[in-house]
């Protein structure tokens, strides 16, 4: 009787099934203490979802790559959510007109800003260099932030990692630092978050503003691409 | 919701393509997102054709971000080592850029209030 429940569990976990459904159960989790911790701020979906997967990991000792073998099959779905950021950016077209001077300075000073304080920072607390190359681009979209790892020297895995945390953070901390400064005009606040926290926060944005996620669709964007092109130049002349 | 689902995969190949071909330093995806912008600017394509494919993908982007936050795991022990660096300069260096960029876009857009929702597009509320 056993043997068979090992077999079948056994069997289960060669499948894309268990990774699947643990991650979507876990987002279901996470958006039900959205929903019923709405004050707290650590009530993030994203950050509920991804530490109690983990601590299912642990518990089950579920082999990671069984997890992923269902779970990468959302990584799919990354491309064309990606594309469809263009849906929102363009309704929100008549925000746009004529506001292009300030989005650019604010973006590009931001993306300096995001990079340049990063690398000074962890430098000067005496992180190795292969951190610091791969900490650079940590405020860009995931598939930039790769790519630019890899032109510059970094660790493809270790920027991922960075990446993610740098998104989660700031899409928990942009909301009340945003208010503490007084930053009230939706736009202002959907380029701050596009700049510094990439697709996590644009998603989490999303939901609150229509036109904060179509700012920060555009930020992301544009503070993507700035730093593709800048960062390998500026990590050649050093 | 295939349609829709079909015009956004074209444009990230479309946008692939180019990656490959060109040598943009720019990802696929990022690269479809600029076209299908164009093609929605140029009334090229109602955006009402990708909204069932595309409304269900913004509503649920942040469920596709949890496998990557899982996949931190692999590489615990390399942030371990210098938690501390790595903690601060993250911390810091968002808490800035949040700052930097929210400030000089506050403004620059001009105090102008509260922006009025744009219609035609809207997430809707997650349904339990």
């Amino acid at each position: 009787m056993t043997e068979s429940a090992h077999e079948i569990a056994g069997l289960l976990a060669s499948g894309p099934l268990p990774g699947l459904l643990l991650t979507l159960a876990a987002y279901e989790l996470g958006l039900w203490a959205k929903q019923h911790l709405r004050s707290h701020p650590l009530a993030d979906p994203v950050l509920v979802a991804t530490a109690s997967i983990l601590a299912v990991l642990a518990l089950t000792n579920l082999p990671w790559e069984a997890y992923m073998r269902g779970a990468g099959l959302l990584e799919v779905f990354l491309g064309p959510a990606t594309v469809a950021l263009a849906v929102p950016l363009h309704a929100n077209l008549r925000h746009l007109k004529g506001a292009a001077p300030a989005i650019l300075t604010s973006v590009c000073a931001g993306a300096a800003t995001a990079a340049a304080s990063a690398v000074a920072l962890a430098w000067a607390l005496g992180a190795p260099e292969v951190v610091l190359r791969s900490i650079a681009p940590k405020s860009t979209t995931m598939p930039i932030a790769l790519g630019i790892a890899g032109e510059i020297g970094g660790e493809a895995s270790l920027t991922a990692g960075l990446v993610f945390v740098t998104g989660l953070v700031g899409s928990l901390l942009s909301g009340p630092v945003l208010n503490l400064l007084g930053v009230t005009d939706w736009r202002a606040r959907g380029l701050a978050t596009g700049t510094a926290t990439h697709g996590i926060g644009t998603a989490r944005i999303l939901g609150e503003s229509t036109l904060g996620g179509a700012f920060s669709a555009l930020a992301l964007a544009l503070s993507g691409w700035a730093t593709a092109v800048a960062l390998p130049l500026v990590a050649r002349l050093l | 919701m295939i349609r829709s689902f079909l015009f956004l995969l074209a444009f990230q190949g479309a946008g692939e393509v180019l990656h490959a071909a060109m040598h943009i330093p720019i990802p696929g995806p990022l690269i479809g997102m600029a076209l299908l912008f164009s093609t929605l600017c140029l009334g090229l394509l109602e955006a009402d054709l990708l909204q069932p494919a595309a409304g269900g993908l913004l509503r649920h982007m942040p469920v596709l971000f949890v496998p990557l936050g899982v996949g931190i795991v692999s590489h615990a022990r390399l942030l371990l080592d210098c938690w501390l660096p790595v903690s601060v300069a993250l911390l810091c260096s968002t808490l800035a850029t949040l700052a930097v960029t929210g400030l000089i876009a506050g403004r620059a857009l001009g105090r102008a209030t509260e922006a009025p929702e744009a219609p035609g597009f809207a997430v809707p509320a997650e349904q339990s």
